[in-house]
């Protein structure tokens, strides 16, 4: 399995930390973390590196989640996977997500939520 | 989709949404306020988040210091209590996560955007507390407007 490089982005470098140590906890092979608060930098570091998920907030200052994943898209970016990490749980949230990421999670995300979801990621990558 | 023909100014749904949050991402359980419930001894701390969709308005969340402290330590597994940066980051997310689930309880259909949280050192208020959170007191006042 190829060890994943992943970027974090929120505007809480609390909830940073949070994920990043949920993504420890998964025991995922991991070759590097980074992270960005909010979608202009996360723009930055991937056009400087090579990641294979991005874990994206939604309401960040500067550039929110939203734009981020659509620029990446507009780019017609393959990569990263992105996954949404939001305490907005609607369905309407979810439907404007479609298309746009692959994971929609709920905020504070749970280590085994990040797990399964870098498992799946990590074997499709394998694969 | 039509406007919301009420305010959600109704205090159950805030108040279960501060209850899910403590208990889902905090493993803290939110009391009811005794009658004696004691003044604060110690610096408070305030988070204001404000949000913008359907209807707009502001959350403010204050707690003592040491609570935060104590949620932060929850969070992260660390005690960060010396840690002045993550400490106002954590109360800032705190109210940010009851905002979220509030405004997906009593708005599903809609869209908000939520501001980054402004956090600041508070006096405690005059009013009651709106819970007990790990024994100690936490406001929670909402202001919603079209």
């Amino acid at each position: 399995m190829k060890p994943l490089n992943i970027l974090i982005v929120d505007d809480s470098a609390t909830m940073r930390q949070f994920v990043r140590r949920a993504v420890q906890l998964s025991e995922v092979p991991v070759a590097n973390v980074l992270e960005a608060a909010n979608g202009k930098e996360a723009l930055a570091v991937i056009d400087a590196n090579e990641i294979d998920a991005l874990f994206t907030d939604i309401n960040m200052p500067v550039m929110s989640g939203p734009e981020l994943l659509r620029e990446l898209q507009r780019q017609g970016r393959e990569t990263p996977a992105r996954i949404v990490v939001s305490t907005d749980g609607s369905e309407v949230r979810r439907q404007e997500m479609e298309g746009l990421a692959r994971w929609y999670v709920n905020k504070p995300v749970r280590p085994e939520v990040v797990r399964d979801v870098l498992n799946e990621l990590a074997n499709g990558i394998a694969d | 989709m039509n406007l919301p023909t009420a305010l959600p100014t109704d205090r159950a749904a805030l108040d279960r949404a501060l209850a899910m949050v403590a208990e889902e991402s905090f493993f803290a359980m939110i009391d009811p306020v005794p009658a004696d419930v004691s003044a604060v001894d110690g610096p408070m701390i305030g988070a204001r988040v404000t949000f913008e969709g359907a209807f707009s308005g502001a959350l403010n969340c204050r707690m003592p210091r040491a609570l935060a402290e104590e949620l932060t330590a929850a969070f992260t597994g660390e005690d960060l209590s010396a840690d002045t940066a993550a400490v106002d980051d954590l109360a800032g997310e705190f109210a940010n996560m009851v905002c979220g689930r509030w405004l997906t309880d009593v708005a599903p259909q809609w869209l908000f955007r939520l501001d980054h949280p402004e956090v600041a050192h508070v006096a405690a208020p005059a009013s009651a507390p709106s819970g007990m959170l790990n024994g100690q007191p936490i406001w929670l006042e909402l202001t919603v407007e079209k």
